[in-house]
Formats: C-alpha cells, structure tokens, sequence
C-alpha cells in the first residue's frame, strides 16, 4: 500500500456516526414502563389486582416492569438478550419474571428467564450461590451460600431467533425499599 | 439518605439534638427510581449489536412513621418506673425517633392514668437538647417535635406527685405521639409509672460530652451524675464489690465501656459527697484500682463510694467522668448506647436486692457517623497496589481487552494493550471501593474525551447502562463498572489519550478518586491496497504497478487490477481512471479472479461494492484505444516510464484514504501504406502516355514517401513522375519525399516518355515502389507499396485508357472507390474505356471492346463519342452490329462498340474518327 496522509474529517466523520448510530438502534425497538401494583377486594369479596402507570411510588410499593421488544431490522435476528435490570431502591419479588413462551418457526418454545446478582456479569437460573470469605477459629474459609433474590441485579430472557417484526413482552416485579 | 443529605443534617441539628438511632426504613422520599432495560444480539451479518430502552422515571412518595421508647404497654406494666417524694417531681426519660423517609413533626402529649393511685399535679415535656437526661437551664417545655427522617430527639417528662400520698402509692402517665403528616401514624403505648417512697432514692443521669453524630475515632467524654433525692440517708452495701481480692463496701457507681468503643487511658476521674470514692476498672480478671496498660482491657470503669450504715445523705451527689474513644472501623450509623447503674441500700439491710436500690441512668445514644471514602481504579485493584489487577476483559461483542496497570494511586492507569484503530469500540474495566463506614453510592465521570468520541458508563457486563449514581455500594465492597469508547471512524491519534474517570461520593461530594483510562494512539481504521492483478494486501508497494502493455490503434487493452481492504472497518471504494484523451476505460468485476475478462462480460462497476476488513476484490480495467490513435511512447522506450493510465481506489467511508497505481499503455506504430492500380496503356513511337496512380496512408502517423523504380527494360524509355498534378515532374529516384498525414491519400502520375523508333508490339514494364518512412516519438517503421505500368507500342495512332471505379449502386451515385481497385461483393465496378485518335489523320471503323471480367454479372454497356453527328453501334459478336445496346453478357463474352459516323448504322469506311475525337465505352457489372 501506498503511504496516504491522512486528514482529520470532522463533518465526514460525524454524519458515519450517525448513520452507523442510526442503523444499529433501529434494529430492535425497545419500550420499557412501570406500573405499581395495588390489590384490592371487590363487592364479591374477589381479590383483585389493578395496575396504574407507576409515576410516583412509596417504600413498600410493588412495582411492575414490562419490557416490550420488536424485531425491527426486517431480518432474523439470533440470540437476542432482553435485560430488565433491578433498580438497586427496589429488590425483586421472587416468581414474578414469567417464562416467556413465543412462537419460533411453527414451535412454541419457552424461554426461562435467568437472574444476575453481580450487575449483569455472569447469569444463571435460580437457586444461584456466591462464594463468601468467612473466618472460623482464626482461619479464613470460603463458604458457597445461596443468592436472596432480594440481591438480584439484572434478569434476562435469551431468544435463541427472532423473526422480523415479531413482538414479545417480558415482565416481572419489584418492591420499592 | 442521598441528595438530602445536607438538610437533613441541619434539621438533625436545628430540631433534634438528640439520640440518632434507628436507621428509616425505605428509600428517601424524593428519591428518582431510574431504569434502563437493553438488549443485545446477533444481526444478519453476524454482529453482535446492542440497543437501549427509554428510560423510566419513578419518584418516591413520602411514608410516616415514628417511634416512641421505651414502650409501656399498658398502665399495668410502665415501660418505667421511678420513686419520688410525695409532693416532689419525678423525672421520664423517652426518646422520639423518625422512622419515616421524610420529615416529620410529631405532637406529643402527656395523658394521666386512670388506674393508679393519684393523678399528677402538672406534668410537662422538655426536649432535652444535649440528651443528659436531665431539664438543663434553657431547656423548654415543647408539645412536638420536628424531625428529619432518621434523627431522633430526647425527651424529658417531668412530673409532679400531689403532696400527701403514701409510701407505694403510684401514679401512672402515657406519653401519647401523633404524626402531623399523616395523622393515622401515632404511638401510645409508652406508659410510665412514679412510685411514692420516703426512702433513699439515687437519682443518677448520664451525659455524652457528644450528642447525636460521632465520628470514628472521636473521643466521647461520659459524664454521670448523681443525688440523694429521697427522704432518707442512703446506705452501704456489704460486699457490693469485690477490688483486687478484697470485698468493698459502700455504694457503687458503674458503667460499662459500650461496643465500639474503648477506654482511654488516664480520663477517669469521680468523687462523692460522702464516704471515700476510689475510681475501679473492670478488666477480664476483675474489678482493680490499677488502670491496665491498655484501655481496650477496661471493660468497665466505676467508682466506689465506701462507707458503712446509713452513710449517704440526703442532698449528698457524686460524679464519675471518663472517656472513650469511638473505634475507626465503627460501621456508620450504628449506635453506641451507654447506661450506667447505681447500687445502694435504701432500708438498712445492708443489700441492693429491694426494689429501687439498683438504679439505672438514663441511655446515652450517639450513631457513628458515616465516614465516606472511595477508591476507583484499575480492573480489580482499586487503589492500585498491584494486588488483584485483572489485565484483560472480554467485551459484549466476544473481543478480548487487554490492559497494563500503572500503579500508586493518585496516578494510576488502565492501558489498553490492544492496537486500537479508527472506528474501534474501546472497553475499560474499572473498579470501585467504598473505602468509608457506610454504604454510599457514586457519580461517576469523565473528562478528557476527544471530540467526536462517544463515551458512555456501562454495568460490568459492558452492555447493560449504567446512570448516575451507581451504587449503593456497601461499606468495603466494590463495583466494577465499564467505560465504553466509540472511536470515531476516521480518527487518528499520535500519542495516547487519557481519560479520567472519577467517582465522586454522593453523600459527601468532597470524597473522589479518579483513574486515568489510557487509550494508545489510534492508527487509521481504513486502509486500501490496490495493485495489480495477485498482488494487493501484501504490503508491498512496488508491485503494485500493472506491467505495461502494447496495443494497436483500434484494439481493447485489458489490465488486472485487485483492491484490498487492508483497514479494520468494512468500506466501499470508489475505482476513478486516467485515461489518454480519446481513450475510453470500462471497469469490470472479475469474479472468479482469475485475472481473464469473464465470458459474457459482466455489468460494469464504478466502485467495489461493500467490503469487509481484509478482503480482496478482483477487476479489470479496460480500455478501448481509438482507431487511428497516434502511436503513445513518451518516453521513447517502450514499457517503461510514461504512466499514462492511473487507477485509484478511494475510500467512501474516508476519502482521504485512497491508492493509486499506474500504468503504461503503449500504442504501437503502424506502418501502412497502399499504392494503386496498376496501369496498362499504349503508346506510339514517339509517344507519351501519363498513369495516375494514388497513395494512401493507412498507418497512425505521418508518411515520408519516397519512390523507386524496377523492372524497366527499355533504358532508353523515360519515366518521370509528378505528385503534384502534373506540373512539375522529376526522375522518380530523385523525386522530393511528399508526406502523407494519417488517413490522407496523395494522387502520384508516371509519365512514359518512349522516344522515336521503338517497334511496334514493344513492351515495357516497370515497377514503382512507394517506400513510406514513419518517425514520430522515437519510434520508427517503414512499409512499401507498388504499382506495376504496362506501356505497349502501338502502330496506329488510337490510343486506349481504362479506368474503373467501384460504387454501391448502378447508377454509380455513391463511389467507393475511386480506381476500382477494391469491391465488396454486390458492389458495382464501373470500366470506362476511352479510345483517342492520337494521330494526324483519320481512323476508320473504330471498334472498341471490353470482356466481362470473372466474377462479375454484366448490368449495362453504353457508349459515348465526340464525333458530332455520329452513333455508336454495338455487338456482342464483332460482325453484328446493333444501335441498341445488348441488355445480356454472359461470362466470357465481350461487348463491342462501333463508331457509326454517317450514321446509317453500318461499320463501313465513311465511319472515320478525325483527329483528336475519341470513343468511349462504359461497362456496369456487379460483383458476384
């Protein structure tokens, strides 16, 4: 190859930018809300539950998380990753992120969700166990306890294809601290 | 406990100067619930791809809550219980504690019992701003409270027993709280009871020198005081302790050192109104005088008041004072509670075992106070000692960082190892420690981005967004976090660029650490190699040149060419030639690279389509060069030197970055010329006869023509020749060279002088030779063309021409060729024979005849003559004669044409060709 000069390109670089921004976001629509969750009893004594957009919320609130994804890119996309992460002012309710059940081809398959609780490092299904370095009579030891879901940081779901414009909803609940 | 920190710890100090101990439960009311969901997957082309939600915003709401102690349930059983004098007050100590997660103000009231032997004669509330247990001068009488969430205040309820009640009557009393913001939250079970007793009593009340926050490390001065306030003299314990082996008796003043904490050594100091006082310490083996080596020994320190009997009057105090020192690593926001005891006999039984004669002081509260500290550093070792750093991290996108560290913190650095390039997505792994007491969370940043670069902070997985602040991270533990660079794509840097990232505490912002991210100088993300055919993405920049190439005027030159995206980011370039003028270049794809033009040929490209890093393209240039086109040499060495044709490929994505290569396309000298038609002709002696022949250059540059001659047998016979229509006429070997430009043609005569008394039927045949000399730019080429003249020597004085000359209709409208000398078949030949009576008399019965050449079909015949008057007879046989012409020729044939002068249509001898006239025959055929 040739020895080139090369020359700085503000403009040309910023319009690349933009356009590479522009092409990577569009694949896969994201829309996250939150409703807080109150249940009450009906005239026939039915425990009820009602969900209202949750814009203000107390300590003790339970709070509900729905992460809507589209398929935008008008192309098949694999292993896709949809990570709800868990609020450190709220802990998550156990049982509530449901598996998700979507159609793949002309299968219905299942996706369990998986729970992080080192800040969306390693994932796993529960019960998930941490080491902890404890000292016993002047030693240190290191003991494997299980996971509190109060201590879950991340919850994800892992589509192994996603056609174009399918549409899936994952959800799950936290209670505010 | 964020944002709000500052003013809460003012309302702490404005409204509450008191015991801070019970932490609120539930995330601060003001607080932002922040949230971003993302994804991550695998697009069509492979590549991993992340993306974001929108954010959602939730505030948190305030929630009351408050708490009052110590708790009573009910009148049956105070949560406490002091003696008094009939007739004098008794004193409650409560503490009202926030446990909401906003401020609060909470009414207080004091409500009598009903079962009980006597109601108060006044009861009032006094906040006890230094929390001593005791109404202080200043100290007011208050009926609320108003706290920040978390802080606590002490209160002092004083009470007044009617004169006139008996020893063991009792009066009960309820400490009743409400919220102010939210009336529904209230505490009324703090019920307390005042018991008449006209014995000893020991009223003692405890002082930290520190109300409310202490810092780790801060020393506490305890102060505890005490009084007779009964009716009678108090008196001795036997044995109430036991000091260095020995049992003491008197009264005794004790208090343990609370968790936390420890004793400092030589701060203890106590005395009494009566008796003898004596400071003891409690250590592991017992109660000494001694003050150990150590403070962290003391487990308690006390004073002994010895005496016997009744020995302690009424009205007669004492004091103990001492210090300890809070413990470094004092976790914040616990508290340190204090409460001493008071033994001493109050009926002369010489033990503590009756009711009242073992009294408590009220409890000192003091919370640690939070200390905040951070260290941000290097991948696993925050404050960068070399112990625990990681030196690589895996991105989302599956590429491994690696990383060098440079140690001692203030100036620690990650450096990526990796080569970075333009268009590179950087990853640093960082690592944080709440280095403080108490949990804290951070506001991290950056500065010293370049322009153009787009930074962000992500979770540890490198894909999930991390938003201010991160955290809550506890005391000790770590956070690892990423810093996530988008390099832009056409960036460059020469030297490293430093990012500092800081971690800012939030809860006292004056507590950061930062670490440099250190990104090593960015090479150029795109690159191009373009060369010749096998020969690009070798790093070789002197082969890239295609080899130079000779063509013809009129021919097509393929040149190979290969483009190599030797950048690290796909691209599209743009192929752009130079071209000689005239010249017309086309670039085709050669798929299967095979360096040979694809069979049929595929669409022409003007660039080369998408191509990943490190691919390789194929092509080929080609370019058509004109006919006629001047032969091209500039330098006079064919293959080398004149780059007269250039390639380049430029970058769509950077066209600053580009590659050329050049070549030589040569085109050759071409040496042609044609000399026509051979003549025949007749001529008398003495005679003369002229042939016209014509010259044509066909070759690409000019012709220098010369002429020679060969073949003539007859020396004595004269050629002379004339290229300039007959008006000057030289030998031909010594003839002028004429030139003759590209494409031009040069009319050339040849002038048959034959001298008298040459035999009639002599013949002579001469050969003329045109030799063409070409020389432009160097190069040189010669070509020859001949005619041959056939000159006879007739007796008679009629001299016979023939010419022709090819058309493309009958009619001869349109000449091709102007002497007949080349034809296409289906292309008319037109002859024209013209008979001259050269001589000086006339000539009888005139007859000329033409055959039918092979090859040709016969159209028409005409005849013509000068002779006024006369016609032209014709036959096909010789003897008969016809005024019509014949309307059929079959091959072999020939047509005859007669001059009829008299015009009777006979051939007889009146038919005479005067002088000078002539006859002319005009013979059509077509080419089979």
């Amino acid at each position: 190859m040739r020895e080139r000069s090369f020359v700085f390109r503000f403009l040309a670089v910023a319009v690349l930018v933009f356009s590479l921004l522009a092409v990577a976001k569009t694949q896969v629509r994201l829309e996250l809300s939150s409703y807080k969750v109150t249940t009450y009893t009906d005239e026939q004594g039915h425990k009820l539950e009602r969900l209202e957009p949750a814009l203000k919320v107390s300590p003790g609130d339970v709070l509900e998380w729905r992460l809507r994804a589209v398929n935008t890119s008008g192309q098949r996309l694999k292993n896709v990753a949809l990570v709800i992460p868990i609020p450190p002012q709220t802990y998550y309710l156990e049982g509530t992120a449901a598996p998700l059940k979507i159609k793949q081809g002309k299968q219905e398959v299942v996706v369990l969700p998986e729970f992080s609780y080192d800040g969306g490092k390693h994932y796993g299904r529960p019960p998930l166990y941490k080491e902890v370095t404890v000292e016993e009579n002047g030693k240190k030891v290191v003991k494997k306890v299980q996971v509190a879901p109060e201590e879950y940081t991340h919850v994800r779901w892992v589509l192994s294809e996603m056609d174009p414009e399918q549409a899936v909803e994952v959800f799950l609940r936290t209670k505010v601290r | 406990m964020k944002s709000s920190q500052a003013i809460k710890t003012l309302l702490f100090f404005l409204f509450a100067l008191g015991l801070g101990a019970v932490l609120a439960v539930g995330t601060p009311a003001g607080t932002e619930i922040r949230n971003q969901a993302s994804a991550s997957y695998v697009d069509s082309a492979g590549q991993p791809q992340t993306t974001t939600s929108n954010e959602v915003v939730t505030v948190v709401q305030p929630v009351y809550n408050f708490e009052i102690k110590p708790d009573g349930a009910n009148e049956a059983s105070p949560g406490q219980t002091k003696s008094g004098l009939s007739g004098a007050p008794v004193y409650f100590n409560y503490t009202v504690t926030n446990t909401g997660n906003t401020t609060d103000t909470i009414t207080l009231t004091a409500v009598d019992g009903a079962s009980d032997n006597f109601n108060f004669d006044s009861t009032a509330i006094y906040l006890d701003a230094n929390c001593n247990g005791q109404v202080d001068s200043g100290e007011s009488v208050v009926s609320s409270v108003n706290l920040a969430a978390d802080a606590s205040a002490c209160l002092v309820v004083e009470a007044v027993i009617p004169s006139g009640q008996g020893d063991g009557d009792y009066g009960n009393l309820n400490i009743e709280g409400t919220s102010q913001g939210d009336a529904a939250k209230t505490d009324t079970n703090n019920w307390a009871r005042a018991t008449v007793t006209s014995a000893a009593v020991i009223s003692a009340t405890k002082s930290a020198s520190v109300s409310g926050e202490v810092a780790p490390g801060a020393n506490l001065t305890y102060t505890i005081d005490g009084q007779n306030t009964g009716g009678s003299a108090a008196g001795a314990v036997t044995n109430v302790v036991n000091v260095d082996g020995t049992d003491k008796t008197g009264l005794l003043l004790s208090d343990p050192i609370p968790a936390n904490t420890s004793y400092v050594l030589g701060s203890a100091s106590g005395s009494a109104g009566a008796g003898t006082t004596t400071v003891i310490y409690q250590t592991a083996s017992g109660w000494t005088v001694t003050e150990p080596a150590s403070g962290s020994d003391v487990t308690a320190v006390g004073l002994l008041i010895e005496g016997s009997g009744a020995f302690f009057p009424q009205g007669a105090q004492f004091t103990l004072s001492f210090k300890v020192q809070v413990a470094a690593a004092a976790p914040a926001g616990s508290t340190i509670e204090n409460v001493a005891n008071v033994k001493f006999d109050a009926n002369g039984n010489g033990d503590d075992g009756d009711p009242g004669e073992s009294v408590d002081t009220n409890t000192t509260n003091n919370q640690v106070a939070p200390a905040y500290g951070v260290a941000n550093g290097p991948n696993g070792d925050p404050d960068a000692d070399g112990s625990g750093f990681v030196n690589s991290y895996t991105d989302p996108n599956g590429k491994t960082w690696s990383y060098s560290e440079t140690t001692s913190d203030p100036n620690d650095a990650e450096t990526i190892t990796n080569d970075v390039y333009g268009g590179d997505t950087v990853y640093f792994k960082n690592t944080l420690q709440n280095t403080g007491n108490s949990s804290d969370s951070y506001d991290l940043s950056m500065s010293g981005v370049p322009n153009g670069w787009t930074c962000q902070f992500m979770a540890a997985d490198g894909s999930t967004p991390l938003a201010n602040p991160v955290g809550p991270v506890a005391a000790g533990s770590t956070l690892d976090y990423v810093v996530k660079c988008a390099i832009p794509a056409d960036a460059t840097t020469q030297s490293p660029t430093e990012i500092t990232v800081t971690a800012t505490s939030e809860n006292d912002p004056s507590v950061s650490n930062s670490v440099k991210d250190v990104v090593p100088a960015v090479q150029s993300g795109y690159g191009v190699d373009e060369a010749q055919h096998d020969n690009a993405g070798d790093g070789n920049a002197n082969n890239d040149n295609p080899p130079a190439q000779s063509v013809d005027p009129g021919a097509t030159a393929l040149i190979p060419f290969d483009v190599n995206n030797s950048g690290h980011n796909p691209d599209t370039y743009d192929l752009t030639t130079t071209l000689p003028s005239g010249f017309t270049g086309t670039i085709y794809p050669d798929a299967n690279c095979d360096g040979v033009m694809d069979d049929p040929a595929p669409a022409p490209v003007t660039d080369t389509g998408l191509m990943g890093a490190g691919d390789t393209k194929c092509f080929i240039l080609s370019v058509e060069v004109p006919a006629g086109q001047t032969p091209v040499d500039l330098d006079g060495t064919p293959g080398t030197g004149d780059d007269n044709v250039t390639i380049t490929a430029t970058s769509t994505a950077n066209p600053s970055v580009s590659d050329t290569i050049t070549t030589d396309l040569e085109v050759n000298l071409h040496a042609d010329i044609t000399f026509t038609p051979d003549r025949n002709g007749t001529v008398t002696s003495p005679g003369t006869i002229v042939y016209t022949h014509t010259l044509t250059n066909n070759g690409n540059a000019d012709a220098s023509v010369t002429f020679s001659e060969s073949g003539s047998t007859h020396s004595n016979w004269t050629y002379q020749i004339s290229t300039d229509g007959g008006q000057n006429w030289s030998s031909i070997s010594s003839a002028a060279a004429v030139t003759v430009t590209p494409g031009a043609s040069q009319e050339v005569q040849i002038r048959v002088i034959v001298p008298d008394g040459e035999p009639v039927g002599a013949i002579d045949t001469n050969q003329i030779t045109a030799n063409a000399s070409y020389a432009v730019n160097g190069l040189g080429a010669n070509d020859s063309a001949s005619v041959t003249d056939t000159t006879t020597v007739v007796g008679g004085d009629l001299r016979l021409e023939k010419s022709a000359r090819t058309c493309a209709d009958a009619a001869c409208a349109t000449v091709t060729s102007n002497d007949g000398s080349q034809a296409e078949p289906g292309e008319y030949i037109e002859y024209t024979v013209t008979a001259t009576n050269i001589g000086t008399a006339d000539l009888k019965k005139v007859v000329v005849s033409d055959p039918l050449p092979s090859y040709t079909n016969f159209i028409s015949v005409s005849g013509s003559t000068s002779v006024s008057g006369a016609q032209i007879l014709y036959s096909t046989d010789g003897s008969n004669w016809s005024a019509a012409a014949p309307t059929n020729l079959v091959a072999g044939q020939a047509v005859y044409i007669a001059l009829d002068a008299d015009n009777n249509g006979t051939l007889d001898n009146n038919d005479a060709l005067p002088p000078s006239e002539t006859v002319t025959l005009t013979l059509v055929v077509q080419v089979q």
